[in-house]
């Protein structure tokens, strides 16, 4: 059984899933250190890709270090909305390098005080290197080792100068985030991926001195959906990720482990043979049990992405 | 009982504000029978929530720190009373500076701005704005500096 070459559409709802779904740029905790980062990705007919896109996030409350769901007060707000800039070219026949500049504005009132800030956020590069085909055999997934790292081109929490923190756009360290992702597309019109990634992030300096040693975050995703002739994809699929607590000045702090879980939506739509639209909405789960210190949002996200094919 | 000021036994803290790394070391510390039973009735290692006020010998011990949130710790700037008394005297530290430093464990950063600070009466400090820019738990550091006097202490809160 021959396995159908992936459509732009399901690339870029995979790209969605494996990397656009989960950044920390968009959310409401720009300065925490969440986000997948694992960067767009090519088919095997696709030379380069441009990309542009929009997003949302209003954090709507949080989990507890108890795994307790606590909501914002209905006064205040805490909105993000972030341009995202992305490009990826093929380097060689399995070996893929991009990069993802983001523009951060950020919204903010708490407690009657209210704020704006924005600016340039954490660039991402990324690489991926393809180890298996799809097709290489009926059952056979494709399989590439991903690779990210965040530059903190964003400005951090210790150099805010605004008492909500709303003007901070990046975590202030270095990150590098290895990974594995999985691939399969089936005749029957079905496609289903899954990653894994765990980052590595460099120490950094609170506004007070103190050494912030934050602990290597996992991500886990798995998303799968339908995907048809017309050019339209559809996918449903969840997110968790999970940090130990941090340290500062060496000392562990207590009950500051973190873990949050989402559930992503995305589709995808064909425009043309070179361009392709897509939008996602991803919505931490407010349940309690199913994050731990992680804020609590909901993030719509579209944008548009344009191909260039091998043979152009 | 829980409405009581209770004495806290803190360990750990490792605030650097104005003294090396060492002396910033909260040491376990001795408290007495009855604050130490009314802390296992009240749970006082929970972050605080309310504004019940809460006691805690600095880590120096010379210093005790009374801290009551003058409303529920939310996002957003909060305020405190603070009122310190020396040990073992229990006479008020009149006059003392004061270094406040807000910060999330979890998520390793601190708030920005400078508290403000106002003494309301010898040895009772009004502290303002204290902002917490997310809910989730957060820790707000106190160090006092007087003539013959230093100390520093801890409280926990659960910001909603």
């Amino acid at each position: 059984m021959r396995c159908p070459a992936p459509r732009p559409s399901v690339l870029a709802a995979v790209a969605l899933a494996t990397s656009l779904l989960g950044p920390a740029r968009a959310r409401a905790a720009t300065c925490c250190g969440t986000g997948h980062g694992l960067g767009e990705r090519l088919g095997p007919s696709e030379r380069a890709a441009a990309s542009v896109a929009l997003r949302a996030s209003d954090r709507f409350g949080a989990w507890t270090s108890q795994r307790d769901i606590v909501t914002r007060a209905a006064s205040d707000h805490d909105r993000e909305l972030g341009l995202e800039l992305g490009w990826v070219a093929r380097v060689g026949r399995r070996v893929q390098l991009g990069v993802a500049v983001p523009f951060l504005a950020t919204w903010k009132a708490l407690g009657g005080t209210s704020s704006s800030g924005g600016g340039v956020g954490d660039v991402t590069a990324s690489g991926r290197l393809e180890i298996l085909d799809e097709g290489a055999a009926p059952w056979a997934p494709s399989v590439a080792v991903t690779f990210a790292a965040g530059l903190p081109t964003g400005r951090p929490s210790p150099l805010s100068r605004d008492p909500l923190g709303a003007d901070v756009t990046g975590l202030g360290a270095a990150a590098l985030r290895p990974g594995l992702g999985v691939e399969k597309s089936w005749d029957s019109g079905l496609y289903a991926t899954a990653s894994a990634s765990i980052a590595f992030r460099t120490a950094f300096h609170a506004a007070s001195g103190a050494e912030v040693h934050l602990a290597p975050r996992l991500s886990l995703l798995a998303a799968a959906g339908p995907f048809w002739a017309s050019g339209l994809s559809l996918a449903i699929g969840a997110l968790h990720e999970r940090e130990a607590a941090p340290s500062l000045d060496g000392q562990r702090a207590p009950d500051a482990d973190r873990e949050r879980t989402a559930l992503l939506a995305s589709g995808a739509y064909d425009v043309t043979r070179r361009w392709t639209a897509f939008a996602s909405l991803q919505l931490d789960l407010p349940i309690a049990g199913l994050g731990r210190n992680e804020v609590a949002a909901i993030a719509p996200y579209a944008g548009i992405r344009h191909v260039w094919g091998t043979y152009d | 009982m829980c409405g009581e000021p209770m004495i806290e036994h803190r360990t750990g803290v490792s605030g650097r504000a104005g003294g090396s790394r060492g002396a910033g070391r909260l040491r376990a510390l001795a408290v007495a029978g009855a604050a130490l039973a009314a802390l296992a009735g009240c749970g006082a290692e929970a972050p605080g929530e309310g504004t019940d006020p809460r006691v805690v010998v600095g880590a120096e011990g010379a210093v005790e720190f009374m801290v009551t949130p003058l409303a529920p710790p939310a996002e957003g700037p909060n305020d405190f009373r603070l009122e310190l008394r020396q040990r073992p005297s229990r006479e008020p530290l009149a006059g003392a500076a004061l270094a406040i430093r807000a910060l999330m464990p979890s998520m390793g950063h601190e708030a920005a701005g400078a508290p403000g600070v106002e003494e309301i009466e010898p040895g009772v400090y009004e502290v303002t704005d204290v902002v917490f820019s997310m809910s989730g738990t957060w820790q707000v550091r106190f160090r006092a500096e007087a003539a013959k006097v230093h100390d520093e202490a801890a409280f926990d809160y659960e910001v909603r």
